[in-house]
């Protein structure tokens, strides 16, 4: 009788063991999803080194787990963002956001990512010419790959484009912006500051004005198409003297 | 005929009407019914087995003279993988069903099994666990007559085998051989025409010591004791003790053949000619067929297979039902913990939100960006140069 109950103890322990082997793998898994859900948490309130310490936390345990990723390179991404504000120099951190987008970026195929990755690459591109580096082409054509609607990428493309000194690729690319977004007023500003750096004040003050026109509450295209307005009466008063 | 280890492609999943026959300490023997043939099942117990190697040879003889088998290997029963063999059923009666044997059918029976075991001899083959119970009396039917056909069953045993049968040297945990087997038919031939085993002892070392000091001048004067011989029978049963019953195998007859030749003596002496041997074997055989009816056996009555067919689902006991169930639910509540407690926690829609944020800010901060130092053309070089956003 002692030999078949200790039969059956054993047949159920060995069950038992079955069972809590799956029990710790989900408490593993219930774990990292805790990690998760409290870097989450302490993002969407702003907490962003908290943030960070639980999505490092969850990726210790599982380096490809995909929320985890994105919530460490989005709180990169959301401190970077929150310096940009005070003026602060951010380069690290979009530099360190921009790493994490690039690891998440083998776990997550999905394209779910990519618009969020390329306006962290704008940053990025922002901030090292900003640092005085301006070798930052390649980075601004893999942003608008990720993202093709990213027009902030297409504008410093273009501004990068004519500084230099490639005019007419910079103005095509503005001509671009604002015909797929009219409201994009930095377009505007910029392509006709190209025509106003050329001394063509005529076409500076079309763009400006039609830029007016699109976005009336703009104080700068209002201001600068007074200025291009004033600039042209002056210039055929010059010429009638 | 098929070794077995995997359950695929195996008898086993084709059988059907299975029966209890026996239930003994080595394993649990069945009948079943495979395509409509009658099967043994002989489903060993825990720490038995068999010797593949013996069953390997045995499996390819055809001699009528022992069972045939059909598979054997390794399947997962209730107690975990479990050794088995699958045979032919025999129509027939064990030997060791009968009280007493006349030792004129006993000295036939006897060498017709010398003759199949000689055969078995020549491919190397010994049984080491001949005992009455794996002897089993058939009847084999020709056109013209019946005859008495003894049946061998359960080769390659691992272990001496049946105590009360074994010889010295397989105590001694040698392996089966042609004189072990002569050893244990002397003692066979003595239960069949005595009616009880010549060495009777308690547990093994004393079956061990009864064996190798066995005394072959003795048995002659032991059924005299018992009653129920004539001189002539105790005679001409004299030199097979003597030549069968030693405790050295040196000292026993050379081979099955020599057996064969003293058995053929013997029955000549006994026998009083061919017509009343045959008178009295036909008399055996009637008796055995009418007991094969069912008469000394009774129908056993159906019962379950010992393992589990292959796609049939899988029993759970209760315990583990309930095992299965407490823990079940607990997987179920941590799902759900899951499914409730990270609603609203999706990275996705954070990760939504910065964007739009940080777009929606660009758009509110285009113009706030330091102006481009562009020259300026000489007529407008009073004018305020424009500012730049990125």
């Amino acid at each position: 009788m002692k030999i078949v109950l200790g039969k059956k103890i054993q047949k159920n322990a060995k069950v038992l063991f079955k069972a809590m082997a799956v029990l710790a793998v989900a408490c593993l898994c219930a774990c990292v999803e805790d990690d998760v859900a409290r870097g989450n948490k302490a993002l969407r309130i702003g907490d962003y080194n908290r943030a960070i310490v639980n999505f490092n936390k969850a990726l210790d345990q599982d380096p490809a787990h995909r929320d985890a990723r994105y919530g460490l390179a989005l709180s990169y991404y959301a401190l970077a963002e929150s310096e940009e504000r005070l003026n602060v120099s951010s380069f690290d951190l979009w530099e360190r956001a921009s790493r994490e987008f690039d690891i998440l970026s083998k776990v997550d195929s999905s394209g779910q990512i990519d618009a969020n990755y390329s306006t962290c690459l704008f940053y990025l591109a922002r901030a090292m010419m900003q640092a005085g580096n301006s070798d930052v082409l390649s980075m601004l054509d893999k942003s608008i790959r990720l993202d093709s609607l990213n027009f902030f990428s297409y504008n410093l493309k273009a501004l990068l484009l004519a500084g230099l000194g490639r005019s007419d690729d910079a103005k095509n690319i503005f001509v671009y912006i604002v015909t797929k977004e009219p409201k994009f007023s930095s377009a505007y500003l910029n392509l006709g500051n190209i025509y106003w750096g050329e001394g063509d004040i005529e076409s500076a003050w079309d763009i400006w004005s039609m830029g007016h026109e699109a976005l009336p509450k703009d104080a700068a295209l209002e201001h600068w198409t007074k200025v291009a307005e004033d600039s042209l009466k002056a210039k055929v008063l010059s010429e009638g003297l | 005929m098929s070794r077995s280890t995997v359950s695929s492609n195996s008898f086993l999943d084709i059988a059907e009407d299975c029966c209890l026959l026996h239930s003994g300490g080595e394993a649990d023997v069945y009948k079943v019914s495979v395509s409509g043939k009658d099967c043994v099942l002989k489903w060993y117990k825990s720490g038995c087995s068999f010797d593949a190697a013996v069953l390997d040879v045995v499996a390819k003889s055809r001699n009528c003279g022992h069972y045939q088998l059909r598979e054997y290997g390794t399947r997962k029963g209730k107690s975990g993988d479990t050794p088995y063999l699958l045979y032919d059923f025999i129509e027939g009666i064990a030997s060791d069903q009968f009280q007493k044997l006349s030792v004129l059918v006993a000295l036939y029976s006897l060498r017709r099994l010398v003759s199949t075991l000689s055969d078995l001899r020549k491919i190397q083959v010994s049984h080491g666990d001949l005992a009455p119970s794996n002897i089993v009396f058939a009847v084999a039917e020709s056109k013209t007559s019946k005859d008495l056909q003894p049946v061998v069953i359960d080769f390659g045993i691992v272990g001496p085998g049946a105590l009360a049968y074994a010889a010295p040297e397989r105590f001694q945990g040698q392996a089966p051989s042609e004189k072990s087997d002569l050893f244990s038919l002397g003692l066979l031939l003595y239960r069949w025409i005595a009616g009880t085993n010549l060495i009777a002892a308690k547990d093994f070392e004393e079956y061990a010591a009864a064996s190798s000091s066995i005394d072959c001048s003795k048995v002659s004067e032991a059924l005299y004791v018992s009653g129920g011989f004539s001189a002539q029978e105790l005679s001409a049963l004299e030199p097979l003790w003597s030549g069968l019953l030693n405790a050295d195998p040196e000292d026993r007859l050379e081979d099955f053949d020599e057996l064969d030749e003293l058995l053929e003596i013997a029955l000549d002496k006994i026998s009083g000619g061919q017509v009343s041997l045959v008178a009295q074997l036909q008399k055996f055989v009637a008796q055995l067929e009418q007991e094969k009816l069912g008469e000394i056996v009774p129908t056993p009555e159906k019962c379950e297979l010992p393992y589990r067919l292959l796609g049939q689902p899988k029993k759970l006991g209760l315990g583990k039902i309930f095992v299965f169930a407490f823990f079940g639910l607990i997987l179920l509540i941590v799902a759900l913990w899951f499914a409730v407690g990270s609603k609203g926690t999706d990275i996705d829609a954070m990760g939504a939100m910065l964007l739009k944020q940080s777009r929606s800010l660009e758009m509110d901060s285009v113009g706030a960006t330091p102006a481009e130092d562009v020259p300026m053309d000489e007529i407008l070089q009073d004018l305020p140069v424009p500012v730049s956003g990125n």
